[in-house]
């Protein structure tokens, strides 16, 4: 996969990955399930996986910086 | 109202989708709506595609792994075998009323189904949830899981109670919102802002393709 995850962006990720607690475990469709030890492997890797869950982080951050999370919240 | 449920059980993720879609069959029998289970070893794309000819669901309760283009079902010999797959047999949805709880199916394969008539909902991104390892082998007592699921599972049930598409949609959007808000009231309990996360992702993925009004009666 040619998609990279920038370094600004791979801190933030695994930072939040520290912050889930060790009894979750992500089930990301096809891909399978994994622990948080797990997806910050992939995260590091930049592989398939870990580029999906940064792109789901980083969506996120945008609709919370954008306001669309809080528009969408109060309505 | 006709009902087509598949129920494929092969992993983690397909064994709580599983648990959940059970929870749909037992609503709808108590409503006395006709449900064809599809489950291994009935779990096969020559079943399916011969049960919606010859019994013409008007409803299509896809729980699954799937992709931009697909639908799978069941792992066949270690592969997984596909349910619906666009270019092949898409045309098996046209004009009727489909929720696929599965990734991405609404990217494209949603597209080509509802071009002509029908209504898809889907996601046009990965379904995601979040599990509690301690819970996987009592899918329906996982809180953690649950926060995903439940919306989803309302989604459907809106759908066998006669809503249309949109209201539907609107359900399941709405108890995910819900859900967040939950979450951000106990924002310092660890993985409360991480569900919050995927409910936000999962939300906004939803699609509702082709006629939203369109309801099953």
């Amino acid at each position: 996969m040619s998609e990279k995850i920038s370094s600004e962006l791979k801190k933030i990720v695994l930072w939040r990955l520290d912050t889930i607690p060790a009894n979750f475990k992500l089930s990301i469709g096809n891909e399978g399930t994994f622990t948080k030890e797990e997806l910050k492997q992939h995260v590091q890797k930049e592989d398939q996986i870990g580029v999906t869950f940064a792109k789901m982080q980083l969506n996120f951050m945008k609709a919370l910086a954008s306001g669309e999370f809080s528009k969408t919240l109060s309505e | 109202m006709k009902t087509l449920i598949t129920m494929p059980n092969y992993d983690d993720a397909t064994s709580y989708l599983y648990y959940y879609a059970e929870e749909l069959v037992k609503f709808a029998e108590e409503k006395n709506i006709t449900v064809s289970q599809l489950k291994r070893p009935r779990l096969r794309r020559k079943i399916l595609e011969e049960s919606i000819t010859k019994q013409n669901p008007q409803l299509l309760l896809f729980n699954a792994h799937g992709d931009e283009t697909t639908i799978y079902g069941d792992k066949v010999e270690g592969e997984e075998e596909y349910l619906i797959r666009e270019k092949e047999n898409h045309q098996l949805l046209t004009g009727r009323l489909t929720y696929a709880r599965a990734c991405s199916a609404a990217a494209s394969l949603g597209k080509a189904c509802t071009q002509k008539d029908g209504c898809f909902i889907g996601y046009n991104q990965p379904f995601s949830f979040w599990t509690d390892t301690s819970r996987t082998t009592t899918p329906l007592k996982d809180k953690v899981a649950q926060l995903f699921l439940q919306p989803s599972n309302e989604l459907a049930i809106a759908l066998l109670c006669g809503k249309s598409a949109r209201e539907a949609a609107d359900t399941f959007f709405n108890m995910s919102k819900k859900n967040i808000l939950h979450l951000l009231a106990k924002q310092d309990e660890p993985g409360a802002m991480a569900s919050a996360m995927l409910l936000w992702n999962n939300m906004t993925a939803q699609e509702v393709l082709g006629n939203e009004q369109m309801r099953c009666s």
